[in-house]
């Protein structure tokens, strides 16, 4: 299967977005417990508006791949059992909830929630709810291909880890690039983080490569025409050569 | 329940393509619109064909035997197709196990093709939606056509009638009985996903003629030894007796 481009830059960019954004919200919880520098409400707005940025580009370049892009929001209808249902409601509820993070960052909104007498608890909140809500998404973007159990090479936790992986290094490298222009102090801290989950995302591809290349096949030429004969051959796929599929 | 599927016997089929052509004749030809064709006429066409036949070759020189194997949906029980769909357009009906796309609803965006094991699903390139096999489902309830021509139109024009149409799960259907006595089998099983349509297998037909069954041995009056003289005078009449 050879996904259309758009997909590819649909899951490459938002996980660029969507890593960003935990990269933010990880040096923000830091800062509120004095493990790192706090930096201004405007700091965290500003990349939080790069993050969504990312993804809204992503969800853009998504519809190109769409026969029918003008019924594209009946595609949130069937999330009781499609993982892209689930993906494209995830997607939206990102955006919204990185947008009130922003919004609130950047007006400096704060309020004594929790009764712990320190400050930052408000975005603390929203934060989390956007952390939560972006692992949610890779967990739905991961699954729309790991869930296909025909395709082997998917079917496997293993797709699900790499597109968190992959996803986080490169938006705490971004967040690096960022804060090494805006916030020198926090420099060091993601890309640290960047060069682990880098590292981390190399070895779960690799072991996804190195599986992908012992996978036993489960289907066999001989079971999908059921005819037993050690030497079965393809000669012919049918009336005006293949499909769209085998094109 | 019901649940109408087809069963191909592939010891029958001689590959000749009729269910193809009248396949694409039938549902280019319907309210649905016509399916598309990408350079029909060029050195590389291709297109949308909800039935294809596929040619495989089995053994090896010169032991080998040409098999066609005539696909297309085949109408899964457990349509895997049918929760992938975001939108809902692709369904399978209760009343008749038929699996369909609401071509109205359907965005393009070929997620149930990943899914389908069988290769099965067919984009539309001109209309931008995904389509398949319908059992012709527009024909088959045709109260307009007579009742005995209520069927897909691959089984209609099958000239060797190597498609059968009906429900598998009523037992005492033709298509039943046709599965239970020769052999008959879905694809890939392995999936679980428990293809509604079944294949029958190749059966060698051998005939064994016994040397009585040659002449009327038990016959007191038989006149298979009885020889005439060969002369000029013979006429054809003597030679039948």
């Amino acid at each position: 299967m050879h996904p259309a481009f758009s997909v590819i830059f649909l899951t490459t960019l938002i996980g660029v977005g969507q890593g960003l954004f935990l990269a933010l919200y990880s040096s923000q919880t830091y800062s509120i417990v004095n493990v790192l520098p706090a930096q201004p409400g405007s700091y965290y707005a500003i990349g939080g508006a790069i993050a969504l940025g990312f993804l809204v580009a992503g969800l853009i370049l998504s519809f190109f791949h769409l026969g029918h892009p003008e019924r594209a929001w009946r595609a949130a209808s069937q999330w009781r059992t499609s993982w892209l249902s689930r993906e494209i409601i995830a997607l939206p509820l990102v955006m919204s909830l990185i947008a009130v993070y922003i919004l609130a960052n950047w007006l400096e909104l704060d309020a004594d929630l929790y009764g712990w007498g320190m400050p930052g608890q408000v975005a603390l909140t929203l934060g989390s709810l956007g952390a939560a809500a972006n692992l949610l998404l890779f967990l739905c973007t991961g699954m729309v291909y790991a869930a296909v159990k025909f395709l082997q090479e998917w079917a496997s936790p293993l797709t699900v880890l790499n597109y968190f992986l992959l996803g986080s290094a490169s938006g705490f490298t971004l967040a690096a690039a960022y804060a090494a222009y805006q916030a020198p102090a926090l420099t060091e801290f993601y890309a640290g983080w960047a060069i682990i989950l880098t590292l981390a995302a190399l070895a779960t591809r690799a072991a996804s490569l190195i599986r992908n290349a012992r996978l036993k096949r489960i289907s066999t030429l001989q079971s999908a025409i059921g005819v037993r004969h050690n030497k079965v051959q393809q000669r012919a796929m049918g009336m005006m050569g293949g499909s769209y599929n085998t094109r | 329940m019901t649940q109408l599927a087809l069963v191909i016997d592939l010891n029958v089929c001689v590959g000749c393509h009729a269910c193809v052509t009248s396949c694409k004749q039938w549902n280019t030809s319907g309210a649905a619109g016509p399916m598309f064709d990408d350079n029909p006429y060029g050195a590389d066409p291709t297109g949308t064909f909800f039935n294809r036949v596929q040619t495989y070759e089995v053994g090896e020189f010169p032991c080998t035997e040409t098999i066609h194997f005539p696909k297309s949906c085949l109408h899964c029980e457990d349509a895997p197709c049918v929760p992938v769909c975001p939108t809902g357009a692709s369904y399978k009906r209760k009343e008749d196990g038929i699996v369909l796309v609401n071509y109205d609803k359907c965005i393009g965006c070929k997620y149930c093709s990943w899914a389908c094991p069988y290769g099965a699903r067919e984009f539309d390139e001109k209309q931008k939606v995904m389509k398949k096999c319908t059992l012709c489902v527009d024909r088959i309830y045709d109260m307009s056509i007579p009742e005995d021509r209520r069927k897909p139109a691959c089984v209609i024009s099958c000239p060797t009638s190597a498609r059968l149409f009906g429900d598998v799960h009523d037992p005492e259907s033709e298509v039943s009985i046709a599965i239970r006595e020769n052999g008959g089998y879905p694809l890939m099983p392995e999936w679980g996903t428990k293809p509604a349509n079944h294949y029958l297998p190749r059966r060698k037909t051998k005939l064994r003629i016994h040397e009585d069954e040659l002449v009327r041995a038990d016959n007191p009056l038989k006149k298979e030894d009885i020889r005439h003289e060969v002369s000029k005078d013979a006429t054809l009449d003597d030679w039948l007796m």
